[in-house]
């Protein structure tokens, strides 16, 4: 009945035609003008070729994607000024005239289905229609507005390339052509999307890539159905089909150099038109723990941060679930000393000790997400207002021990060391998982939840690779660059896991 | 079927959690609810068969700096007919549960080391939360309550005195710190005897007394005092400074010392042992048992008197002769003292019984009273002096002038 209602009162201006069947069109400019001219930015302009005043072509651009200047010079001036169109009588001979190179422009087609025309326009083309022959010429003369290449902000490097990924496509195409020059570098491009008609890239280089992972992700992409590719949620989760128990699958990244070195290495990427983030299949738990600065540096130096990486990666997940247990199951465990402070800043909070973890691990995520939120310019008081009010005042309050409020700063603090916000992410759930389990029995809850995760790891498979390898599933050990990383030297091979078909590096 | 599953796991979790039932899960309890001890004192109790039990506790109320944090001592004595009686009174008492996991010192009193060690050690080698670290020591002619008193101050307390005791007992090596897991070792064989480290109440800082008549409390030091020697589990008697040295070689637990000789115009000299080795070897000849205890040792001069160059080879040889004598005489008399007691502590039977397992059934019974009393134990020193630190001649010998 409201709805009945409410259909009643629409006024006749709102209801839509039915979009026309492009199909069934044939290519002139008033079928053109039908589809796209509702729009504002849709313009055209009759073109009279050699200033024939019989002789017209349409010429149909949209507003703001085109380069006026270029139109002007290269296509407009030839056209009507140029030595070659004086002797013209129809409108074939002046086809045949612009495909010999009358009108000198890099990028030029030929068009005779109207469907091809209109997305080139969308592209940025401008259109030469010739009504008579149903044909039309299109240009490419692309160009808007962008942003420049500028410094990665969320993985920040000392020492290497300081470009990141854009979200223009042909810009970050053009980049990593540039850093990675080999012939056999394929840019596969293919559309996603029934109203956004995003390009997305298939990138791989021929020869090192096991083909059977390209086959498998185009197999992928081409099963996505969707409205349009205006999240990288879509892309990501039809890349991945496999369970992941919240551990993630896919590797995102805006370095064009952490990019390019996966690539060499044997791995797809993929990147979308409109982010600046580029995504690299299939991915192993290891290549969450690995940074560019690891090998812009000394192997020993680099080895050291990465076991560093690793030891946060274990206190981050354990630590709020090691803390529970031992102060409420095992006080033996805690050296006499501590045991007796942590004991005397516990008197008079009333809360059990995994209380009071699971409230402050709370108010940490509470804090993270109000942080992201909050404009600029008043970011500080998250930190400054959940620093006093959670931490200080809470203590002084009784509400929390300090005790508490160090090991969920310390985890905190480690979890920001993950390289990976994706990987970080999956720790923080896991982390309430370990403390409750460790809040019902003790260590062993941690033992179980310990071999709970690693049962999750071990069952977790990217196409075809063991999420865990090289630590399992390799027949050969290949351990140069996982926990420590050893001198180039020694790293003589791809990893043997992607079954690349190309094994040696430098062949 | 998953959302089963999920309800389920929630209504568990919350019937384990939020339900006022605090003992559905056993042994967990919050932190603050234990009392850590770290010193238990036991005691023979004035009534018949009854035991004292007494323990210490640093209560440490927090406050906002590390000045305001105030540390206080807690010591309650508890009679019980047992151990364990007393220990669940305290519960009683102390509004808190006694927590036996960070127990370090064992304190048992004269009076109680006589009536016999394994009454009072049972309770805590049976109990589970009790490790088998903590160490066992005998206070000599007092009761563990009134050395605990005693020994506790304002800054220390009782433990925090004893760790420090017992880290610097290699100085003089005339004791040592012995966990129980030693002392249950001593006590389950039957050819060797228990001996435990005794400290003993000493009262010699002359400021303390000043501190007195301005109204303090007369503070006492514990002072490592050798070994308090047991016999079938009842104590018997102390052996002291060289008596217990002398145990401490042939035991192989000399670490370091002093050892103090003369040269031959009547100068002492000081020479500080650098390291020891010691070897019990029993040999059977024709059924006849002898023991030879070899030790070897190096010592640096460190301390010297006289003016003389006694960096010569001679001179050091006889050193070194002399620092022999020194080292047998003081295992001879320690020997002397376990053969007239019927006490193998120096661990002879032990040695025995591992080189010669089948002629050992000939020694097993009467191990202690019998054959050890008549085994002839022959004692061969071998000893170095290694350097004299930074200087070779004395200071005054002026033998800087002579160059």
């Amino acid at each position: 009945m409201f709805d009945k209602k409410k259909r009643k009162k629409l006024p006749k201006e709102m209801i839509f035609s039915e979009p026309p069947d492009l199909e069934k069109m044939t290519l002139t400019f008033n079928n053109i003008k039908k589809v796209l001219g509702k729009s504002a930015d849709f313009k055209t302009r009759k073109v009279f070729i050699n200033l024939d005043k019989k002789m017209t072509v349409e010429l149909v651009y949209l507003e703001g994607l085109v380069d006026q200047k270029s139109i002007n010079e290269y296509i407009l001036k030839p056209l009507e000024y140029g030595k070659r169109f004086k002797d013209i009588e129809n409108e074939k001979q002046v086809i045949h005239e612009i495909r010999q190179g009358a009108v000198y422009y890099i990028s030029q087609k030929k068009r005779i289905h109207i469907n091809d025309v209109i997305s080139d326009i969308i592209d940025g083309n401008a259109a030469l229609i010739f009504d008579h022959e149903k044909t039309a010429i299109t240009f490419d003369t692309l160009q808007y507005e962008k942003r420049n290449v500028t410094e990665p902000t969320g993985e920040n490097i000392l020492k290497g390339a300081k470009d990141s990924f854009v979200e223009t496509l042909k810009v970050n195409t053009a980049t990593i052509r540039r850093k990675v020059r080999t012939p056999n570098l394929v840019i596969n491009e293919r559309i996603i999307g029934k109203q956004s008609k995003t390009p997305v890239c298939l990138i791989y280089i021929d020869g090192i890539v096991n083909k059977n992972i390209v086959a498998e992700i185009k197999r992928r992409l081409s099963q996505i159905e969707t409205e349009g590719v205006l999240t990288t949620g879509i892309i990501e989760e039809a890349l991945v089909k496999e369970k992941g128990y919240l551990f993630p699958k896919v590797h995102y990244m805006e370095r064009v150099d952490t990019f390019c070195s996966n690539i060499i290495e044997g791995r797809v990427g993929v990147i979308i038109e409109g982010f600046p983030i580029a995504f690299i299949v299939p991915v192993t738990i290891v290549s969450f723990f690995q940074t560019p600065s690891d090998y812009s540096q000394n192997f020993i130096i680099g080895s050291l941060t990465r076991i560093l990486r690793y030891s946060l990666m274990l206190t981050t997940l354990v630590l709020p679930g090691f803390y529970v247990s031992v102060a409420t199951f095992h006080p033996e465990m805690i050296p006499t000393e501590l045991a007796e402070s942590i004991a005397a800043s516990k008197q008079g909070v009333p809360f059990p000790i995994y209380m009071e973890v699971f409230i402050m691990l709370i108010a940490f995520e509470v804090l993270i997400e109000a942080g992201l939120r909050l404009p600029k310019a008043v970011g500080q008081t998250v930190s400054v207002v959940g620093a006093l009010v959670v931490g200080e005042a809470a203590v002084n309050a009784k509400l929390v021990s300090p005790g508490v409020v160090l090991i969920i700063a310390i985890t905190a603090i480690a979890s920001f060391a993950m390289p990976n916000q994706d990987f970080s992410n999956a720790l923080r759930v896991w982390r309430f998982v370990l403390a409750i389990f460790c809040s019902i029995i003790g260590l062993f809850g941690l033992a179980v939840g310990a071999i709970l995760i690693l049962f999750c790891l071990a069952a977790i498979e990217s196409y075809g690779v063991p999420y865990l390898a090289p630590y399992v599933g390799s027949k050969s050990y290949q351990y140069e660059d996982t926990i420590i990383r050893m001198p180039n030297k020694y790293d003589a091979f791809r990893p043997f896991f992607l079954k690349t078909s190309n094994k040696k590096k430098g062949e | 079927m998953m959302k089963k599953i999920m309800r389920l796991i929630t209504v568990c979790l919350m019937i384990i959690h939020i339900s006022g039932c605090e003992k559905i899960i056993r042994e967990r309890a919050e932190i603050e609810e234990h009392l850590f001890i770290r010193t238990v004192g036991l005691d023979k109790a004035d009534h018949e068969d009854c035991v004292n039990m007494t323990i210490i506790s640093k209560i440490v109320e927090a406050g906002a700096t590390a000045e305001a944090t105030r540390k206080q001592a807690y010591i309650v004595t508890e009679e019980g007919r047992t151990l364990f009686e007393a220990n669940r009174k305290f519960n009683a008492v102390a509004s808190k549960d006694v927590f036996w996991g960070h127990l370090q010192y064992i304190i048992i009193g004269e009076a109680a080391a006589k009536e016999g060690l394994s009454k009072y050690l049972d309770f805590i080698i049976r109990d589970h939360e009790t490790r088998l670290t903590p160490n066992v020591l005998i206070v000599r002619g007092v009761t563990a309550r009134e050395a605990i008193e005693k020994i506790n101050t304002k800054e220390f307390i009782v433990s925090d005195r004893l760790k420090s005791l017992f880290e610097n007992h290699d100085e003089l090596s005339i004791s040592e710190d012995m966990v129980l897991a030693e002392i249950i070792h001593l006590m389950d064989h039957d050819y060797t005897s228990v001996y435990i480290p005794c400290i003993q109440l000493v009262h010699r800082t002359p400021w303390e007394e000043i501190m007195e008549e301005l109204g303090g409390k007369k503070e006492y030091d514990p002072m490592l005092a050798g070994y308090a020697v047991f016999k079938e589990g009842k104590l018997i008697g102390y052996l002291t400074e060289h008596l217990s040295r002398g145990l401490n070689w042939v035991n192989d637990k000399v670490e370091g010392g002093v050892i103090v000789v003369e040269d031959d115009r009547g100068n002492q000299i000081s020479l500080e042992i650098i390291d020891a080795k010691v070897k019990k070897i029993p040999k059977i000849k024709e059924d006849n048992l002898s023991i030879i205890i070899e030790v070897e040792m190096s010592s640096n001069i460190v301390d010297y008197e006289g003016k003389e160059d006694i960096f010569k080879e001679e001179a050091l040889k006889d050193l070194e002769n002399k620092q022999e004598k020194v080292i047998s005489e003081e295992i001879e008399k320690a020997i002397e003292y376990a053969k007239e007691n019927g006490v193998d502590i120096l661990g002879i039977g032990d040695a025995v019984f591992h080189k010669y397992p089948v002629e050992w059934n000939a020694y097993k019974d009467n191990w202690q009273e019998d054959a050890f009393k008549e085994v002839p134990i022959r004692v061969s020193v071998k000893s170095k002096i290694n350097r004299s630190y930074v200087i070779k001649e004395a200071i005054g010998s002026q033998s800087g002038v002579k160059k």
